[in-house]
Formats: structure tokens, sequence, C-alpha cells
């Protein structure tokens, strides 16, 4: 039995997990449910011994330990299935069973090893053959060998990360199978995932993570998938009060109706029928000074949706318009010059070049324009006066304009993204994905104030976020993106719980709306 | 080298303590590294004729350092400044050469192809210079031009490789180097094989460049032992390239590719068009590197030890110590001119230490040196020291 006790880990200004336990019993699975960035991996990479906890026990059969590396909780019985794969793919599924074998001193006659891997195969339900190659395989095969490879050890815990996300329909029935079997021999099983129906149907203990803490837990068989799902999105408004909510939206123009899909000569941008990696059939406008919320589990086709609009990802049918100019055919640069600014998920990996200096930063877009540069040549100290200006102008806290940014704040980062994407000329498209993701109270507002701002000014912003409480505070409109697909709601009328239920892919027949 | 330092942008006071900074913990590196050469070298028994204790080696060591390396001898008809334009001299194609390596590492393009790079610039310019009639404010430049051409074609390849078929570039320009070798050792072999004036061919080497091709030369006590104005011509092209990386939108773009090429993509940056623009420049200067290198030394001939030199390769040390910075890559070269130097007279000093031995020991040197120098190195002692300082009560 495997025990987890009252463990908080901090990530620099993040908390990712604030005093969880929870306790894995033999002979039972157990789901661990939450959104992205809820702490679900953390906390189970935690227990494997990838990740050290600041503090917390761990307790293994009613004995302390340390867990200082995945050797050492696979030594205590504990075998991890990771989203990703970790197999050695031009070698045998044999070999790479073996790979994780500890016996030492012994010549190995793998055809006898071959048998019992076989063996156990068969007697899971997991049939694979031992001699093929592991890229050869397709991905619902290649988790069996991860799930064997842990087996071979014989763990006593099993922890599966989301294996249900790369597996078809038929694939995750015979997973379930050797789940069950697992279970039957007496082993403990942790069953990450954020699919609520498949969760109830096989885990017997449940807890939900949100933001880091329990947010409930219980048996699967006392809860229906609306109260999870509930439990998952929560229902506190923890950023913002309804009276900031009314103070910030307060635009300068009437709130614009919604309008259906298709082309409209009133809105700024417009998606028809656009289809792409990720994402299919993708239909929605957003009138100037109008926000839409995008809301959904990361990994539905955001960061698709967010690249096909600003350029960088190539559409495969549709049509993407800016006030009624078709854009499909533009680069992503001559977009750019349309006005379309752009706040990427991962400010630290696609925003900005950390290494370098706020100042080059600020110029990283439009280095190539004047003032930046003339005839290829940069201007240093044009640049260096800007960067001065949107320095005082968006308060970014650093001691000189010539800091590396990596040694900013988060908040003040992310600021330096806002400077050079609304600071310099009005944008008339704004694209944010998760802006306020790993910011604090104060900078958070910032953020959604800069955004209220421009949308007054008439920009309209297409906010993508995994928070329905950020959507719910700040947008006109929201829509739900499930696996690629888009669902455009009633809200306000629709509420929290409804959006959060489309967000885990329950939909109560309401596809024709 | 004035002109250098001032083409690093903004020379905030901050900046140039962190230059500073940079440059001191490579300078320590250096006199540390010399010294332990001198140590080594000491403690090696002697390959001379007569045995020295390790005592007497260390003050033969310390004495020719200081009277044939870092002094001049004393200027006379025959000598002159003999060893500082020794220095000079083998500083000139490593300079070249390191500029290359500089320029592609800061894009994250990993041309490892310089010495192959060098030797077609190498070729072009004999190629140029054996044939071609004109006066040499005409042959120069053109011979010169070519091998930058060369130098960044036969890049252009690796890039090309890249791009269309997905092969690394630091094992294309790898390969590629052997490619060259073979190339040249063909042509001295053939088609440019010199020919006695009886029709009887030579040694496999080229036949000298005309006069109007050889690099002028200055301080020249006896001809063919001044120092060539291509050193003057890598400095400058240090210059430049400091010029281009600190202060065009090209060197922005290259830079940002090579610190974030992620971001470098979600900015509208071409990243395919930068990375091939950056090995062709880095392939140019490898290039001339091998273009004065032929025209600038003595003999001013092709032949097939060139091929397996190293000046391309030591270019990666040469880089890798000067911190991809092209003032820095120029103080570098200057070093390992200045163990060059020193090595030639201490195998002419009574200690008779060869050079293999000492290239051996210069080799290993070096990779302590850069394991001293690096950032990470220097960040994770620096995290380290951190850590115990704060665990202590």
């Amino acid at each position: 039995m495997l025990e987890l006790s009252n463990i908080h880990k901090r990530f620099g200004e993040l908390t990712a997990l604030d005093g969880v336990s929870i306790r894995l019993a033999d002979a039972r699975v157990h789901g661990l449910l939450g959104e992205n960035g809820a702490g679900k991996s953390t906390l189970m990479n935690i227990a494997y011994g990838l990740i050290r906890p600041d503090t917390g026990r761990l307790i293994v059969n009613s004995q302390d330990l340390k867990f200082t590396s995945p050797a050492a909780a696979i030594a205590a019985g504990i075998g991890m299935v990771h989203q990703h794969f970790m197999l050695a793919g031009a070698m045998s599924v044999l070999d790479n069973v073996l790979l994780g074998d500890r016996r030492i001193g012994q010549v190995l006659n793998r055809r006898t090893e071959a048998e019992k891997l076989t063996a156990l195969a068969d007697r899971l339900g997991l049939a694979v053959d031992p001699w093929a190659r592991v890229e050869r395989l397709s991905v619902g095969q290649q988790q069996r060998v991860e799930i064997l490879k842990a087996l071979w050890r014989d763990v006593r815990v099993l922890i599966l990360d989301e294996p249900t996300a790369v597996l078809t329909p038929a694939e995750s029935e015979q997973l379930f199978g050797a789940v069950e079997r697992l279970r039957n021999e007496g082993r403990s099983i942790v069953f990450i995932s954020h699919k609520l129906g498949e969760v109830k149907r096989i885990c017997d203990d449940l807890t939900v993570l949100r933001r880091g803490r329990v947010a409930w837990k219980g048996l699967a068989k006392e809860v229906s998938t609306e109260e999870l799902a509930h439990h998952m999105v929560g229902k506190d408004v923890e950023l913002l009060t309804p009276s900031h909510r009314t103070q910030l939206n307060t635009p300068k123009n009437p709130p614009p109706t919604p309008t259906l899909a298709g082309s409209d000569s009133s809105s700024a941008l417009s998606l028809q029928k656009v289809n792409a990696t990720g994402l299919q059939e993708i239909c929605f406008n957003i009138a100037p000074g109008e926000i839409l919320g995008i809301a959904g589990v990361d990994g539905n086709g955001q960061q698709e949706l967010a690249e096909v609009v600003v350029g960088l990802r190539r559409i495969t049918s549709g049509r993407v318009t800016l006030h009624n100019r078709d854009i499909s055919p533009l680069t992503f640069k001559s977009r750019l010059a349309l006005g379309i600014a752009h706040i990427p998920n991962d400010r630290k990996r696609e925003a900005l070049v950390p290494a370098m200096s706020v100042t080059e930063n600020i110029a990283l877009k439009r280095h190539d324009h004047p003032p930046f540069s003339q005839t290829g040549v940069i201007n240093w100290s044009a640049a260096a006066n800007i960067a001065q200006k949107l320095r005082n102008q968006f308060d970014i806290r650093t001691t000189s304009v010539d800091t590396p940014v990596t040694t900013l704040s988060g908040g003040n980062q992310q600021k330096v993204v806002l400077a050079r994407e609304l600071g310099m000329n009005a944008p008339k498209l704004i694209v944010a994905m998760n802006p306020v993701r790993g910011l604090d109270i104060a900078a958070t507002h910032f953020v959604y104030q800069q955004l209220q701002h421009r949308r007054a000014a008439g920009a309209a912003i297409l906010l993508i976020s995994s928070e329905v409480d950020e959507l719910l505070s700040l947008c006109d409109r929201i829509a739900v993106l499930y696996s690629g697909r888009l669902t455009m709601t009633d809200f306000p009328k629709t509420g929290r719980d409804e959006i959060g239920q489309l967000m885990a892919g329950i939909d109560n027949g309401r596809k024709d709306k | 080298m004035n002109e250098l330092s001032a083409t690093t942008p903004e020379s905030s006071p901050s900046q140039i303590a962190r230059m500073l900074a940079a440059f001191a913990g490579s300078l320590a590196a250096i006199i540390i590294c010399i010294a332990l050469t001198a140590i080594t070298l000491a403690a090696l028994p002697s390959t001379g004729d007569e045995p020295h204790s390790f005592h007497q080696s260390i003050q033969i060591i310390a004495q020719t350092l200081w009277q044939k390396v870092l002094l001049p001898r004393p200027p006379s008809m025959e000598t002159g400044y003999r060893n500082w334009i020794l220095t000079l001299q083998s500083a000139t194609p490593i300079l070249l050469t390191g500029l290359a390596i500089a320029a592609a590492f800061r894009a994250n393009a990993l041309n490892i192809g310089t010495q192959g790079q060098y030797v077609m610039g190498a070729i072009a310019t004999t190629a140029i210079g054996v044939s071609f009639h004109a006066p040499a404010l005409i042959t120069l430049p053109v011979h010169l031009a070519a091998a930058m051409v060369a130098g960044a074609l036969f890049a252009t390849i690796a890039a090309a490789l890249d791009r269309w078929r997905n092969v690394p570039v630091v094992l294309s320009t790898l390969l590629l180097n052997f490619v060259a070798m073979e190339f040249l050792r063909y042509l001295l072999q053939g088609p440019m094989r010199a020919v006695a004036e009886d029709g009887r061919a030579l040694d496999p080497q080229s036949a000298e460049l005309l006069p109007a091709a050889q690099l002028p030369e200055f301080f020249a006590a006896t001809p063919g032992q001044g120092l060539s104005l291509g050193f003057f011509i890598a400095l400058a092209a240090a210059a430049v390239l400091a010029f281009i990386l600190n202060k065009t939108t090209f060197g922005f773009r290259l830079r940002v590719l090579g610190q974030n090429p992620i971001a470098a993509r979600f900015a509208g940056i071409n990243t395919a068009r930068v990375s091939l623009a950056t090995l062709a420049l880095s392939g140019a200067l490898a290039g001339l590197a091998g273009g004065v290198r032929i025209a600038g030394v003595a003999q001013y001939q092709l032949y097939p030890d060139v091929g397996m030199d190293g000046i391309g390769f030591t270019g990666i040390a040469v880089a890798l110590l000067g911190r991809l910075s092209p003032l820095g890559v120029a103080f570098s070269a200057l070093f390992f001119g200045l163990l060059s130097t020193m090595f030639k007279a201490l195998e002419r000093s009574p200690l008779e230490i060869h050079n293999v031995a000492a290239q051996g020991v210069q080799g290993a040197l070096v990779i302590a040196v850069l394991v001293v120098t690096s950032p990470q190195w220097t960040l994770s002692l620096k995290a380290r020291l951190g850590r115990r300082n704060q665990s202590a009560p």
C-alpha cells in the first residue's frame, strides 16, 4: 500500500501541489482526475521519484521512504507508464522489457525469457509479439510494451498517466480488461485521466485535483459524471469578483449581437469551415470590440487554433478572413503587418528569447522595420528608447532594458510580451492563449486590464484558456473546443457547469445548436 | 582593436563590466594553461642530448618563453621581430576559421566542416593565383573572393542537405571535410600538380602563386619572413563579423535563431533562410582562411599537408575559447598563435621538446580550458557553492 501525505511542491512562483494527500489501497483502481495543470502528473511523478516534493511524506507499507530516483521507486514496487513512451524503437519488444531487468550475474536465455513474457502478456490479455521491433508497432501495442515492462519487475503499484489519450476505443477496451485483471491479482492501479466516463467505469476510488488541491475524494460508484465535472472545474470565482467584472465590462461600443457562422460584414475575424491538423470544421466570427472565449482542456486543438489564426499553421480547407479580406493564403509575416497581435501559450519558449535583453525582445517582431532598423542596420539606441518608453508605460520592473528577460519575474516577462504586442500600435485582432498562466494576482489583473483596454479601443480578441473562471469574467461569448471541434454556447445563459461538461466531452445533445 | 569593442551594442557600464568579467575568466584560464604547459613539458623526459633536472627544465622553458616568445629579440638585420611576426602569422588562419565557427555556432548551426571549407578556399585561391595574369590590385581581391565563394558553396551543400533531406548539419559538414581532403589530393596528383621546366612531374604539390597573387608582407627582415597582409584582413573580418552580429537585422535574426528557434518562428523569422545564409557566411570565412593561408605564407603554394593541418578544426577551439564573440575570437587566436611560437622555440631550445609532444599537451590543455571557462560549468559551480552556503548554519 502506498500513501502520499500532505505533499507540497512549488515551481518558482507557481504552486503545483498545496497539501495533497492520497492513499492507494491494494486491489483497487484509483482514478486521479483534474484539468491540465491541476497537479495530477506532478503528484505521480513525485510518487515515482522523478520530482522531489518540497515537504510531505511518502509511506509504503507503513514505512516512511525517501524517493530520490525512479530506481528507488521501482525497488519499492512502484511502476509508471508515462504519457509519452520511453521505449527504444529500434529494439525488439523483448529487449525493451529486459532493459528494465535488474537481475545481475546471469546469462540471459532470450528464448526462455520470451516464453515468460508471452505467458505474462497472455495472462493479462495484452498479447504482443516479443520479437517485433517496437517502432513497427501501433501506439496501442507500444503502450502494452510499456505496461509489460513495468509488470516484468513485479510492481505492486502501477501508475498509468493518461493511458487512453493515445488509444482507439477498441484498444481502450482491451486496456480496461487488463486493468481489471491486474486489480484482481491484488495490485494497486492509479489511473490518471480527464475523461469522466471511463474513469467512472473502471475506477473504484476517485480523487479530483484542482489547482494543486484535493477538490473531492470518494467512491466512484457514489458520484455522477455531472458532479465530477463540477468538482473538476470548480465554482468559486477566485480571480475576479463580480463587481470587478462589471467594472471591467463597460465597453465603449454597445455589446455586439452574436453572429452566426458565415461571412458577416460587421465581423473583424471570421473562420469558415476551417480544417487543419487537429481541427475540424471550425466556424466563428468575432466583431470589433468583442472578446470570444475558447474554453477547453489543453490538447484539444487550442494551440492549433491559435496558430491557424495567426498564420503559423496551414489550413487544409476553409477560409480565414480579417475585416472581409481573405487572409488564408497570407504568411505569418504578412499577417503581422495587418495588425494581428499574438500572445502565445508558452512565453519563455514561444514569445521570448530569454537570454536576450528587454530591448532585443521588444524589437523581436519588428526589427526589420523603421524605427528599429533602416536598410538592414539596426538602430539600437532608437530601440532602447522605445523599450524604455514601454517599460514605463507597462510598468516592467527591471533594473535596465539591457537586462536579459530571463532574470525578470514571470509577470514582468509577460509584460514584455504585452508591451511588444499591444504597446506599439493598435492591434485589430489579439490572439491570446492562457495569457495569465503562472502569474500572480497583481500581474493577472494587469493582463486582464490590458485586454479590456484593447477591447474598448475596438480590437477583436480571441481568448483561448483552460481557466473557465477567466473566460466567464472576461468574455462576451464563449465557445468550447473539444477534440478539435468547436461548440458555441449560449453564454451568459450557459453556466459554468455546462461549460465544464462540454470541456470534458459530455455533450447533452446540443450538437446542432 | 578599438573598432571591435566599439561595435558592441549599447556599451553601458554594466555591460562593459560583464564583458570584462567574461574575458578575465578566459585570461586567467590562459595564464594557468601556459603555466601548466611549462610544468608538464618540464616533467617530460628530455629528448635532448643531455639530461636536465626538473628545475633546470623550468628555467629553460621560462627563459625561452620570455626571450624568444614574449620579448622581441634584439632587433637585428637578420631576425627583426621574428617571434612576434611568427605569432601573428600563425594566428591569422585560425582567427578566420574561429570566426567561421563563431558565426555558425551563434546560430546553433553546428558547422564542423571548416577544415573542408578552408581546403576549398585554398584550392580556389591557388587555381586562380597560379594562372591569372593581372596586377595585384585585381588578382588579390579576385582570388580571395573566389576562396570565399568556394568555402560558402561547399558549406551550402550541408545546408541544402539539411533543408531538403533532413541530414544533420553536424554530420554532413564533418563528412564533407574528407571529401575536400581527397579532392585536394586528387588535384595535386593530377590537374594542379607542378611541373618542372624540363617537363618532369615534381612532388605532388602545386606551382607557386604568381608574384601578383601573393599577399604583400610587412616588417620583413628577409623576403618571405614578414607579416602578411592576411593578418590585417583577418582583423578586418573580425570587425565586419562583429558589425554583422550586433548591428544588422540579419545578425539579429541569426542570434535569435541560435538562442530560441521556436521564438524565431513565432516572430515570423524565416528560419530556413537564416540558417542557410549563416552556413554560407561561415563557409565564406573558412574559405577566406584557406585563401589567406596560401597567398600569405612563404612558398605560396598548395601541398597535400594543407588538407590535414587542422586549421579548420583548431577554429572550433579558438571560437569556444573566445566565447563565440568576434573580439574574443581575435584574442583567443592570438593565444593559440603564441602557443605555436612557444612550441617552435622550445623545439630549438636545449630541451629539444618534440613538436608532437607539445601538440599533445596543447590539445589536452585546450580541453581543460574549455571546461573551466564554459558558462555552464561556472554556473553549476556557483549553484553548488550557493547551496553549500545556504545549508551552512
